[in-house]
């Protein structure tokens, strides 16, 4: 078997039409299982990091302030720990900062430390619905205050087997957020380095959008393509291990601050060419704007692929499409924003020398 | 993106690359299309974080054991896969390797094999 052949004999084997409506029908259904109805319906109100970072070391400063100041004005405040289940029958968290007084030995300095670092989350569950709304504080040497809004579901069936309500106490830890983009993407990439799943892991960072915040790409094996973008105080991926450098995909390109991914890939060894461009939707998903068939063999009969006979003038014959409509050489050209360059292409750092140009060594 | 976008999206991205794997080992269209609708729905239930691994991982395991036919039935297991995902996609032996769970020096073995029989018997 010629290598010619090898490669029709798997070109000849696609997914048919019938498996795709098939697939498309089966994964667009939702999944199923006991946490599929429990998800419906909630919204997540995205966290501002950023914000509640700086409200955090202000109200921080102030209860630090007000503290040395109320303490200096006392001669001892008695520690007192309100009782957590005081409301059990409502949604509410308990917030509270207990000052230890620790005596410095034989120096009569007196030093306050904020001791606890707790959170109590009360969730009252009427039948087997989620509480209305939910309200999660927390405090600790430095006071963070994170919201997460559910809204409202009614329920119109009548209460039948659990007529209890039920109260249900839950202790949660809020991992840390990062501070930066920087530390983020710092993040991001040690999953990647520190997972054993992964070979040939290296990163670049690209300024793919308009702002100043540059994407994170990560490659694996050599031919597969991760990027994230950076918004709210979180790394948000954009692709999720795109493979290219195979099966007539050529790879990913960009233009510098233009928001445009360009890719080209390739059937029927060349004579049948896609190009897409990609761009980031305020929504921070990467969307697919649009796709340039190159047609570069003349389709006489009329089926779509190129046929035997089709193709000698392969050279000479090229014609383009967007949704079926041909149009010139010059506006698929319009289509590009610029001089793209292969994500990657410009640099390819190590973990360490990620860690250096985001200036965390 | 939520798990059942992703599922599509990995499909319309992998559909054929799976497909082409599965009949590796089935030679047969209506069992191969079998084993790729039955590795995304998985893909679906599990949301791995190496969709193009996972999926190709649990191509060859639901391929393995099959009855073959034609030139796979006198290759050994896996070689007809490691042709394929070599020759066809490009893929270095080290990956091919953690893919199907085989040492390398296996992998390139496997190659050696597979070209030498595809030589004798002119067509899969």
């Amino acid at each position: 078997m010629t290598q010619k052949e090898f490669r029709n004999l798997f070109d000849s084997i696609r997914c048919s039409e019938e498996l795709t409506a098939r697939m498309e029908e089966l994964l667009s259904e939702p999944p199923e299982g006991e946490f599929a109805e429990s998800v419906s319906g909630v919204t997540v109100t995205r966290k501002r990091s950023r914000w509640a970072g700086y409200a955090g070391l202000a109200a921080c400063l102030l209860l630090v302030t007000g503290g040395a100041v109320y303490f200096l004005g006392q001669e001892r405040i008695p520690a007192v720990r309100p009782d957590p289940d005081s409301h059990p029958e409502t949604s509410v968290q308990t917030e509270q900062t207990m000052l230890t007084e620790h005596n410095a030995q034989n120096t009569g300095i007196t030093e306050t430390v904020p001791e606890t670092a707790q959170k109590t989350e009360a969730e009252t569950t009427p039948n087997t619905s989620r509480t209305p709304s939910q309200t999660i504080m927390e405090t600790s040497d430095m006071v963070v205050t994170e919201t997460v809004t559910v809204p409202e579901e009614t329920s119109t069936e009548p209460l039948t087997e659990y007529e209890e309500t039920t109260t249900t106490t839950t202790t949660e830890t809020v991992p840390e957020v990062p501070e930066s983009w920087q530390k983020a993407y710092l993040e991001t990439a040690e999953s990647f380095a520190q997972n054993p799943d992964f070979t040939d892991v290296n990163f670049s960072l690209i300024y793919f959008d308009e702002d100043d915040v540059p994407e994170l790409a990560v490659h694996t094996y050599l031919t597969t393509l991760y990027l994230y973008t950076y918004d709210g105080g979180e790394t948000i991926e954009l692709i999720d291990g795109w493979s290219y450098g195979a099966m007539g995909n050529t790879g990913y390109s960009y233009v510098p601050y233009a928001n445009s991914l360009q890719n080209y890939n390739h059937d029927y060894a060349g004579l049948l060419g896609y190009t897409s461009y990609m761009s980031i939707t305020p929504e921070k998903t990467l969307e697919v704007t649009d796709v340039i068939e190159t047609w570069n063999f003349n389709d006489l009969n009329g089926n779509g692929m190129p046929d035997e006979g089709e193709y000698d003038n392969e050279l000479s014959y090229t014609a383009y499409y967007v949704d079926g409509v041909e149009i010139t050489a010059e506006e698929a050209a319009a289509y590009a924003k610029g001089e793209y360059i292969a994500i990657g292409a410009e640099s390819s750092l190590t973990l360490e020398e990620l860690k250096a140009e985001l200036g965390l060594t | 993106m939520n798990v059942e976008n992703m599922a599509l999206h990995a499909f319309r991205q992998y559909g054929d690359q799976v497909l082409r794997l599965a009949c590796c080992y089935t030679a047969d269209m209506r069992e191969a299309e079998e084993i790729t609708a039955s590795v995304f729905q998985m893909l679906m239930e599990q949301d791995p974080t190496e969709i193009q691994g996972f999926l190709l991982q649990n191509t060859a395991a639901q391929g393995r054991g099959l009855h073959q036919h034609g030139v796979l039935a006198m290759m050994p297991e896996d070689c007809a896969a490691v042709l394929y995902l070599h020759d066809y996609e490009g893929m270095e032996p080290e990956r091919i390797g953690s893919l199907l769970g085989e040492r390398t020096q296996y992998i390139i073995q496997l190659l050696e094999q597979g070209r030498e029989l595809l030589g004798k018997e002119g067509s899969v």
